[in-house]
C-alpha cells in the first residue's frame, strides 16, 4: 500500500527486484548450458524465441493466446495460496468449466452479448460446483486439500472425457480426433483480436478478473479476512472472522475462476471440448502464482512473460533443434530461483559461522 | 573328461558385521551337476553372485578353464561363459520371448535394427539341441512358470553359456516340471554344459548331482558325492548344532526379561506386551520410569509427575520413589504442590523467576515458608484505584468443563460471575486451566458442559463472531501468534474485530479514512511507539505490540474485556501503562476478567480475586488489604482447600 501512495521504493522492494533479476540471469545461463550440451546454439534459439513471441503480429497474437489462461488460472491459484488453501486442482476444475461451456455454446441458442456471458458463467459454476468436494471433504473429514485436489485432476480429466462420449453417443470405434463435443455456435465465440491468431477478447477478460480480484483484496472486508485467514489462522478466528465458511468461499472463488478458465479457452482459442485439452494450463497457474508472490497485478505481468516463453518455445522448436521442453525446465527451474528465502538462508549461514567463531575464541580460552 | 571348468579359492564375502562367505574354495568339474547345498541364509546365493559378476568379493579370486578372472560386472561372467537362472525370474512380461531372449544381447542389421529372423533362429537351433521347445511369439506373461525356467535357461545358453547356475530352480514347479527340468539338466551336461544346482532340498540333491558342496554360514562344511553320504549325513552338514547368532526374537526375549527383572526389583509392574495406547496414565509413568532405569539412569529427574495422576496413583508413585532412593538411585522432582513437595522430599530447593530463593529441609520450613519463597512479590508501583459502583452480574458461568488440547479435562465444573464495573481477577500456577477456561468462554475452544451467561443471554457455543458483535474484547496471552498478525501493518492489525464488531459505514468495504483515523486514535492513545501505521506490526517491539493490542480491544467500546496476562514479558514503563489503562476501563463501567500469572499484577488490579488450582476454583477472595500472597499462594499451590 505504502509504495503506491509515496512511490517510494522500500529496500526490501528493491531486494526483491534485484532477486528476481539474477533470477533470470541464472536462468538464461543454465538454459544456455542445457542448450549447449545438446549441441545447440543459444543465441539460435533465443533469437527464435524472440520472432516467436513478439517478431511479428501473428508471434504477438500467439503470446497474448497463452498469456490468457495462465492470468486466469494464476489468479485462480493467487486467490487459494493466500488464503492458505492448497488448490492444487485448478486444472480439474478448468475442465468441468471447460466442458460445461461447450455444452452451453453449442446446446443453447441465444443472441451474443447473453450467450458470452451464460457460458462463462455455466463455466464458472461447473469448476465451483467440482472444487465443492475437495472443501467439503476438508472441512467435515479434515482431509488434506493438496492430496484431494491432486487427485481429482485425474479424475475430472477422464470423468469429462467419459462425458464426452456419453453426450454424444460415441463408442471405442471413434477415432482420437473426432472425440470431441460438437462446434459452439458463433454466438458464443469471443472476437479475435488480431487476425489468423487464436488471440481473442478473452484476454481482457483476464485482465479484468485480476484486476477484479485486485481491487477485493485491497479495499474490501471479504479480502481483508482472506488475507488474514491466510496469514494468521489463530489471528483470525480470535478477531471474529468465521474461517469455516472462507474455507468454503476461498475454495469456490478459486474452482469458480478456474472454471471460467476453461470457459475462456472453449469460447476463446478452442471453440468445442476436446478431452485432455489443457496439459499444465492448471499447473502454469500454480507456477505463476508463486512467482508473482499471491500479487493479483504482478499475475498479468509474468503471464505475459509465460506466453511469451511458450510462443517463443514452439518457433525455436520449428526453426532450430532445440527440444521445447527445455523452456519448460527453466520455467520450474526459475519458480525454484524465486522460492529460496535468501534472506534466511544468508541468516542460517551468519549464524552458523558466528556459532563457529564463538566456539574458536571459547577454545582460545 | 573330468576337467576343472571352474574354480574359486578363498572367497570372502561381508555385508556389514555380517560374514555372508567365509574363506569359501570349490572346484566345478566340466560336464557334471555340482549342487551347493545349505540352509536359507548358509551364503549359498551369495557365492552364487560372486562367481555370476553381481557381487564383487572381499578377497579371493575365480578361475576359469585355469585362467584367473576379475569380475567388474554380470556381463564380465557371461563372456566367461557363466549364466545363471535366479529364483526369481528376470523377464519382462510384456514383451515376446523372443525379445526377451534378445534382450542384452541383440542381432542386429544394418548396423542398429534388429534382426529378430536370424535371432529367431539361433534360438531355435539351441532349443533343438538341449531338447526345450519354447513359443517365441508369445507373450511372457502368457506362458506357465515351467516354460519360464526353460526360456531363462535358453537365455542364458543363447549368451553362450558352459557354465549355468541355477538357483533354487524346483521351489517353483510341480513334480512333473521338477522331473523334466532333471531331465533337461541331465541333457545339458551330456552335451559338456556344467551346471551347478542351488538348492537345499535334499532329496533332489541325491538324485541329480555329481558332487555336492555343503555351506553352513558362509563356512564350506563338506565336499562329497551322493553316494559317499545319505539325506541324513548331508542335514547334519547343512544344520550342525551351534548356535552363533541370538535371532531378533530371542533378543527381544531376553531385552524382555531384563526388563521384568528391573521392574520387580523396583516394585512396578507394567504390562510388557501391551500397547502404550490401551494403558491408563498411571501405567504410562511407571513404563517412563523403567525405561529410564533399563538404560541405566543414576539420577532421575521427574517433571511435575503426578499433574496428571489420581490421589492414589500420586501415592503409588510415592512409593516408588521410596523405593527406588532406598535401592540408591537419586530422585530430583520438580513441582509446584506444597504438599508432596513436603512428604516425599529430603531437600527443597526454592526457584523463582530463574533465581534461587531458598534451599532447606523440609523439616526446617512449612508450606508457608514455602510459598512465600515462591511467590513473595515485590510490589512496583501503586495504581491509583478509586471508589467505583460494582452493579449487577453482565457475565455468569456454571459448571463449565472444558477439555485441553490433550483430551484431558483442564477447567472442571468452574463456576464464576463477573459484575458490571468490576475487575475479577483469576491467579493460579500456570497450566492451572486458566487458559482454557479463557477460550471456552470467548469461543476459542468448544465446552464440554455447562452454560455461558451474558447479559441474560445464553451464548455458551456462540462463536468468537458473536461475541464480538455482542462487545466482547479478548487481549489473548500469547500476542504474537493470536493477538496479532506480523506479517501485516498496523492498519490491518487495528481493525481486526473492528471490522466485525463495529463495522465500517458501507459494511463490505474497508473504509481506508475510517480505519486510519482508528488506527490513528489506538497509537495515539495508547503510546505505541511507531513511526508509520503502514509499518508491519512484527517491526515493533514486544511492548508496543502489546500496547497496540490492548489499545485495539480497549478502544471498541466493548463491555466486557477478557485479559490475559497483559503485561507478560515488557518492559516496567509499559507495564504501569496498561496498569492504569485497565482501572480506567473499570471505572467507565467495563467490566474486566483478568487472568495473570503473575500474582502481584492480580493483587494490584483485582475487586475479587478467583484462585484456581488444578482446573478448579480453590478459592474466591475479596481483595482487601488484609488479603496477603501468602494465602493466595497456598490456595494456587493446593495447600489449602
Amino acid at each position: 500500500m505504502k509504495k503506491k501512495i509515496n512511490f517510494k521504493i522500500s529496500q526490501t522492494t528493491r531486494l526483491e527486484i534485484l532477486k528476481y533479476f539474477v533470477s533470470a540471469l541464472l536462468v538464461m545461463a543454465i538454459g544456455s548450458v542445457i542448450i549447449l550440451s545438446q549441441g545447440n546454439s543459444p543465441l539460435e534459439a533465443l533469437k527464435a524465441m524472440i520472432a516467436g513471441s513478439v517478431g511479428s503480429p501473428s508471434a504477438i497474437g500467439t503470446t497474448i493466446r497463452w498469456a490468457t489462461p495462465s492470468i486466469i488460472t494464476g489468479i485462480a491459484a493467487v486467490v487459494a495460496f493466500k488464503s492458505g488453501i492448497w488448490n492444487c486442482g485448478i486444472e480439474g476444475q478448468m475442465y468441468f468449466g471447460a466442458f460445461a461451456a461447450a455444452i452451453a455454446g453449442s446446446a443453447i441458442t441465444l443472441p451474443r452479448f447473453l450467450h458470452i456471458p451464460v457460458c462463462l458463467i455455466i463455466g464458472g459454476l461447473a469448476g465451483m460446483a467440482f472444487a465443492f468436494i475437495p472443501a467439503i471433504l476438508k472441512l467435515k473429514l479434515n482431509v488434506n486439500e493438496l492430496i484431494c485436489t491432486l487427485m481429482l485432476n485425474y479424475a475430472a480429466n477422464l470423468f469429462t472425457e467419459y462425458l464426452v462420449f456419453k453426450y454424444m453417443g460415441f463408442d471405442a470405434s471413434e477415432l482420437a480426433d473426432a472425440i470431441a463435443t460438437p462446434d459452439m455456435s458463433q454466438t458464443a465465440r469471443l472476437s479475435v483480436i488480431i487476425p489468423k491468431t487464436s488471440a481473442t477478447t478473452a484476454f481482457f477478460i483476464a485482465i479484468g478478473i485480476a484486476v477484479i480480484i485486485y481491487l477485493l483484496y485491497r479495499y474490501t472486508v471479504k479480502g481483508y479476512e482472506l488475507k488474514q485467514v491466510g496469514e494468521n489462522l489463530r489471528f483470525s478466528k480470535y478477531g471474529g472472522i468465521n474461517y469455516k465458511r472462507t474455507f468454503i468461499m476461498i475454495f469456490l472463488l478459486s474452482g469458480f475462476i478456474s472454471g471460467v478458465c476453461g470457459g475462456t479457452e472453449m469460447t476463446g482459442a478452442f471453440g468445442k471440448f476436446r478431452p485432455a485439452f489443457a496439459t499444465n494450463l492448471g499447473w502454469d497457474g500454480v507456477m505463476i502464482a508463486s512467482i508473482a508472490k499471491n500479487n493479483p497485478l504482478a499475475v498479468i505481468l509474468i503471464s505475459i512473460i509465460w506466453g511469451m516463453l511458450k510462443a517463443g518455445s514452439f518457433q525455436m522448436e520449428r526453426t532450430t533443434s532445440t527440444n521445447r521442453l527445455v523452456v519448460m525446465v527453466l520455467q520450474s527451474v526459475f519458480v525454484l530461483l524465486v522460492a529460496i528465502d535468501y534472506e534466511a538462508l544468508f541468516k542460517h549461514f551468519k549464524e552458523k559461522s558466528q556459532i563457529r567463531r564463538l566456539r574458536i575464541q571459547k577454545e582460545e580460552v | 573328461m573330468e576337467d576343472i571348468i571352474l574354480e574359486v579359492k578363498h572367497i570372502c564375502k561381508y555385508f556389514g558385521n555380517l560374514t555372508a562367505n567365509d574363506d569359501v574354495s570349490l572346484r566345478i568339474r566340466q560336464g557334471t551337476v555340482h549342487s551347493i547345498i545349505g540352509e536359507n541364509g548358509a551364503g549359498k546365493s551369495t557365492l552364487m553372485n560372486i562367481i555370476s559378476g553381481i557381487y564383487k568379493p572381499n578377497s579371493g579370486e575365480i578361475y576359469v578353464k585355469g585362467n584367473h578372472v576379475v569380475f567388474r560386472n554380470p556381463n564380465d561372467a557371461t563372456k566367461c561363459g557363466i549364466g545363471m537362472v535366479h529364483q526369481e525370474f528376470m523377464l519382462f512380461p510384456e514383451l515376446t520371448v523372443l525379445e526377451n531372449l534378445m534382450m542384452g544381447f541383440e542381432t542386429k542389421k544394418f548396423g542398429g535394427f534388429l534382426n529378430k529372423k536370424q535371432a529367431a533362429r539361433d534360438i531355435q537351433d539351441i532349443a533343438e539341441k538341449y531338447g526345450f521347445s519354447i513359443p517365441l511369439d508369445k507373450k511372457v506373461s502368457e506362458l506357465p512358470v515351467s516354460l519360464l525356467q526353460q526360456v531363462e535357461i535358453v537365455k542364458i545358453l543363447y549368451k553362450g553359456a558352459e557354465i549355468i547356475i541355477l538357483d533354487e530352480p524346483t521351489s517353483v514347479l510341480t513334480p512333473q516340471g521338477i522331473e523334466g527340468l532333471f531331465q533337461a539338466i541331465r541333457y545339458l551336461t551330456k552335451q559338456g554344459k556344467t551346471v551347478i544346482l542351488i538348492t537345499h532340498k535334499l532329496k533332489e540333491v541325491m538324485e541329480i548331482s555329481d558332487y555336492i558342496t555343503v555351506l553352513k554360514n558362509g563356512v564350506v562344511t563338506g565336499n562329497l558325492k551322493p553316494e559317499e553320504t545319505d539325506e541324513h549325513g548331508l542335514a547334519n552338514l547343512m544344520v550342525g548344532r551351534q548356535v552363533l547368532f541370538n535371532t531378533k526374537k530371542q533378543e527381544k526375549e531376553i531385552a524382555a526379561r531384563d526388563i521384568q527383572d528391573i521392574a520387580e526389583k523396583y516394585g512396578f509392574s507394567i504390562p510388557l506386551d501391551k500397547k502404550v495406547s490401551e494403558l491408563p496414565v498411571s501405567l504410562l509413568q511407571q513404563v517412563e520410569i523403567v525405561k529410564i532405569l533399563y538404560k541405566g539412569a543414576e539420577i532421575i529427574i521427574l517433571d511435575e509427575p503426578t499433574s496428571v495422576l489420581t490421589p492414589q496413583g500420586i501415592e503409588g508413585l510415592f512409593q516408588a520413589i521410596r523405593y527406588l532412593t532406598k535401592q540408591g538411585k537419586t530422585v530430583i522432582l520438580i513441582t509446584h504442590k506444597l504438599k508432596e513437595v513436603m512428604e516425599i522430599s529430603d531437600y527443597i530447593t526454592v526457584l523463582k523467576n530463574g533465581v534461587v530463593t531458598g534451599n532447606l529441609k523440609p523439616e526446617e520450613t512449612d508450606e508457608h515458608g514455602l510459598a512465600n519463597l515462591m511467590v513473595g512479590r515485590q510490589v512496583l508501583f501503586n495504581t491509583k484505584k478509586q471508589e467505583k459502583e460494582i452493579a449487577e452480574p453482565i457475565l455468569e458461568v456454571k459448571d463449565l468443563t472444558a477439555l485441553g488440547s490433550d483430551g484431558i479435562e483442564k477447567v472442571k465444573h468452574v463456576s464464576l460471575s463477573v459484575r458490571k464495573g468490576e475487575i475479577l481477577g483469576i491467579a493460579g500456577v500456570a497450566g492451572s486451566g486458566q487458559g482454557e477456561l479463557i477460550e471456552a468462554i470467548f469461543g476459542l475452544r468448544n465446552p464440554e458442559n455447562g452454560t455461558i451467561i451474558y447479559k441474560g443471554e445464553d451464548i455458551t457455543m456462540a462463536s468468537p463472531r458473536k461475541k464480538r458483535e455482542k462487545k466482547i474484547g479478548y487481549v489473548p496471552q500469547d500476542r504474537i501468534s493470536t493477538g496479532c498478525n506480523v506479517h501485516a501493518d498496523l492498519i490491518e492489525n487495528c481493525i481486526m474485530g473492528y471490522h466485525v464488531a463495529h463495522k465500517f459505514k458501507t459494511p463490505w468495504l474497508i473504509n481506508k479514512e475510517e480505519a486510519s483515523a482508528f488506527t490513528h486514535s489506538v497509537v495515539e492513545n495508547y503510546q505505541v511507539k511507531v513511526q508509520d501505521i503502514h509499518n508491519k506490526i512484527g517491526e515493533l517491539s514486544g511492548g508496543n505490540i502489546q500496547k497496540t493490542i490492548v489499545g485495539r480491544e480497549f478502544s471498541q467500546n466493548n463491555d466486557l474485556l477478557i485479559i490475559e496476562d497483559p503485561t507478560r514479558g515488557i518492559d516496567v514503563g509499559a507495564i504501569e501503562f496498561i496498569w492504569q489503562k485497565i482501572i480506567d476501563v473499570a471505572q467507565k463501567g467495563v467490566s474486566v476478567l483478568l487472568v495473570s500469572h503473575e500474582l502481584g499484577e492480580v493483587m494490584e488490579l483485582s475487586d475479587r480475586i478467583l484462585v484456581m488450582y488444578n482446573g478448579e476454583i480453590a478459592a474466591d477472595l475479596e481483595n482487601t488489604p488484609e488479603l496477603d500472597e501468602k494465602t493466595i499462594g497456598l490456595y494456587m499451590l493446593g495447600g489449602k482447600s
